[in-house]
């Protein structure tokens, strides 16, 4: 299993296409940070964190972890080796989990990376203009967490991304079908007076700006960083399942 | 386990299957890969399955490596059942199906690497699989930079990794030039002569006819034949082009020889050689000299065409749903039939009955006509004979006026007739077949009086005017007078001036 995990992971850090999305996170996270400077006056690191600017920009990173999990079974690359070590270890289920796995592994680095370079870039430009907003440690802290929280997304996305990408085959439809979906629930469903609580993106922001409490229609949803958790977490495991079930069974091309 | 497993156990070849069947499903409709298939792979040597394109050979291969899995039917490999048996004959399998899906931008080396630590396989494995393809002064270049051959030599290399009793290979020697093709098959034959066993896929007969011990030839997914190379490929007929100056009369003596000789323009064909020598030494014989004598092989379509079994035509049993649509058809139609032909005989008593009815409304019409025809000439003589009485008293009255008058010598004969009048009697006399119908016509051939000749002379003073109307007339019947349109006989408009006699 190890060996199966270190090839995938070789694989993955091989294909180009990784390296531009990782190169694509770093200075995505680079323009935020720039452009924060030229308006660092404008609001303090500690309401950035508080507003969700921050988790905005680490959201990207976590769409684009997604995207390279994606890739890392579709293409024409990705069906050889799977046929190629198919040849050597037969046994399909190694096989799925090693490329689920290696997804989520292969997708922190980048992040990492780049969450870095947010977070140390933010607070760079509001420390220089005296605009913290809280003591530095306690924002030190907050935005250690942060980006901890960032990591795990991240993993989810990239893992549940591979999943999708065994399940559709194609990269140019799962990458697509995020964005949709991310759309519609930015459109219409939220608008929605019920239903709120279930949204990925809304989700996601939740856990990534560590939200203790947030006003729904006629009360408080509880502990919103949980929910968020174990609803994207279960979003995950259940493609990550259906994949496997489909990858034992589907004729490998 | 996806299906019964019904191979015989203990047997001593390498791959068995037993009706094995794959079908494809996509949205142009099923695609059969495999259909029955009863595959027997000998331990040992090299076995080719060869086929055309689309006979299912690489489907065969991938059902064997797992790659894909069977809709029926059984496969046992080294006794051990597939696929559900694949985990443990991993290290006594190698394939090269397909792409092999190397990173180029990684070297050669590498890329077994991966494959080898994917595989349990220990570092030093690797050097000596690279060496075994003759690779190994290319094993630190980039797959990038490889040929196709060396790139289908990494492929072989990469299946050797666990060192398998039974490599199986697609299209060994596919994209590769004639060196690559050579150095490849040579690799496959050395393998195979170190006791492996080799099962190749192929569309070239020569393949294997060159390095194959044993062949399956494979059609529609189906076997078509198995066994021996030499016995199945071996006796391969070679047809001769040959081309010389007098091809007519080299056919004639070809033929006169026993050889079977097709021309095709000024080139003869000859089918059936065993040694080509014996054309040109028949010929030689007649002093006739070839220009060109080149053997031809028999080619794989060829070959595929002989062993395919002479099938006559069956009659496909059709389908349940398809025999009561043909049912329903054929009912449908004999009612449609049925409706046509009673419409049919509808129309035509229909019209029989019309020309009854018009025919005798034309005879009644005839005879009615007639008739009045019969009353008005009676009618004409009467007033005739009336008038000339009349005249003829006139006559005699003034013949006695003027005999009163006169001398009885100048009186003329009143008993004789006026030669100076005409005889109105015999004028108006109607020819007695014009009043009847001619037979056979249909209609009535009514008489047609000159109305000039029954005109009386009114200039004359004391002509006797022409009767009035009498009421009580027969008039000819409604049918006669007004025609129908579809119904009206040129015979109809003749009545009229008969009708304006009749009133007279």
């Amino acid at each position: 299993m190890t060996g199966l995990l270190w090839a995938e992971l070789r694989r993955f850090g091989v294909r180009p296409a990784i390296r531009w999305i990782a190169a694509g996170m770093l200075a995505h996270v680079a323009l935020a940070v720039a452009l924060t400077a030229f308006e660092a006056g404008a609001s303090t690191l500690a309401g950035m964190l508080e507003q969700g600017h921050i988790s905005f920009y680490a959201l990207a990173s976590v769409f684009l972890a997604y995207v390279a999990g994606v890739l890392l079974v579709t293409g024409d690359a990705a069906a050889g080796g799977t046929r190629a070590v198919l040849t050597v270890e037969p046994r399909r289920s190694r096989v799925y989990w090693s490329k689920v796995a290696a997804a989520a592994l292969a997708v922190l680095p980048g992040v990492a990376a780049a969450y870095t370079l947010l977070a140390l870039g933010m607070y760079g430009v509001h420390a220089r203009s005296g605009m913290l907003g809280a003591p530095a440690p306690d924002l030190a802290l907050a935005l250690t967490w942060s980006g901890v929280r960032v990591l795990a997304l991240a993993a989810c996305a990239a893992a549940g991304g591979a999943a999708l990408g065994v399940l559709v085959r194609r990269w140019w439809v799962a990458v697509p079908l995020v964005v949709v979906w991310l759309l519609i629930e930015e459109t219409a469903l939220s608008t929605a007076s019920t239903g709120g609580e279930w949204l990925l993106a809304a989700n996601a922001d939740w856990w990534v700006r560590g939200t203790r409490t947030v006003l729904f229609g006629d009360g408080l949803l509880a502990v919103p960083l949980v929910h968020g958790a174990l609803l994207l977490l279960g979003v995950t495991v259940l493609l990550t399942v259906l994949g496997w079930v489909v990858f034992r069974r589907r004729d490998v091309r | 386990m996806p299906y019964p497993v019904r191979v015989m156990p203990g047997s001593d070849t390498a791959v068995e299957t037993l009706g094995l069947r794959k079908a494809y499903r996509s949205v142009r409709g099923r695609v059969v890969g495999v259909e029955g298939l009863d595959l027997r792979v000998p331990a040992g040597g090299i076995h080719a399955l060869l086929g055309l394109p689309g006979s299912g050979r690489t489907t065969v291969l991938r059902l064997l490596t797992g790659l894909a899995h069977a809709d029926g039917g059984a496969i046992k490999i080294f006794g051990t059942p597939v696929p559900d048996g694949l985990p443990d004959l991993a290290g006594r399998i190698g394939a090269v199906v397909g792409e092999p899906g190397f990173q180029a931008p990684l070297s050669g080396r590498r890329n077994l690497a991966l494959l080898a630590g994917a595989a349990g396989v220990p570092r030093a494995r690797i050097d000596e699989v690279l060496a075994r393809v003759l690779l190994t002064d290319r094993a630190r270049a980039a797959y990038g930079t490889y040929s196709a051959d060396e790139g289908r030599r990494l492929a072989l290399a990469a299946a050797l990794l666990r060192d398998p009793d039974l490599l199986v290979v697609d299209e060994p020697s596919a994209g590769l030039d004639a060196v690559g093709t050579r150095e490849i098959r040579e690799a496959l034959r050395r393998l195979a002569d170190q006791g492996k066993t080799v099962l190749l896929a192929t569309g070239v007969l020569t393949e294997a006819q060159q390095i194959a011990d044993t062949v399956t030839v494979l059609d529609g997914g189906r076997v078509l034949a198995q066994g021996v190379v030499a016995d199945l490929l071996g006796d391969a007929e070679v047809s001769v082009r040959v081309r010389l100056d007098e091809p007519g009369k080299a056919a004639t003596a070809l033929r006169a020889a026993g050889f079977k000789v097709r021309a095709d323009g000024d080139t003869l064909h000859v089918d059936g050689v065993a040694e080509p020598s014996d054309i040109s030494r028949a010929l030689a014989k007649q002093k006739l000299f070839v220009s060109e004598l080149a053997p031809q092989r028999e080619d794989l379509a060829a070959v595929v065409g002989r062993l395919r079994p002479v099938v006559p035509p069956t009659p496909e049993v059709p389908s349940r749903a398809e025999e009561r649509a043909a049912r329903k058809a054929a009912e449908r139609q004999a009612a449609e039939r049925r409706k046509a032909a009673d419409q049919r005989k509808a129309a035509k008593e229909a019209a029989a009955r019309q020309a009854a009815a018009d025919a005798e409304r034309a005879e009644k019409a005839a005879v009615k006509q007639a008739a009045a025809d019969e009353r008005a000439a009676a009618r004409q003589v009467a007033a005739d004979e009336k008038a000339a009485a009349r005249q003829a008293a006139l006559d005699e009255r003034a013949a006695k006026k003027a005999s009163s008058s006169k001398p009885d010598a100048t009186k003329p004969d009143a008993t004789k007739p006026d030669a100076t009048k005409p005889d109105a009697t015999k004028l108006d006399a109607p020819k007695p077949d014009a009043q009847k119908p001619k037979a056979g016509s249909g209609k009535p051939n009514t008489p047609k009086p000159d109305l000039q000749k029954h005109k009386p002379d009114t200039g004359k003073p004391g002509a006797p005017k022409p009767a009035a109307p009498k009421r009580g007339t027969p008039k000819p019947s409604p049918g006669a007078q007004k025609p129908s349109p579809g119904t009206q006989k040129p015979g109809a408009d003749t009545q009229k001036p008969h009708r304006t006699e009749g009133t007279r």
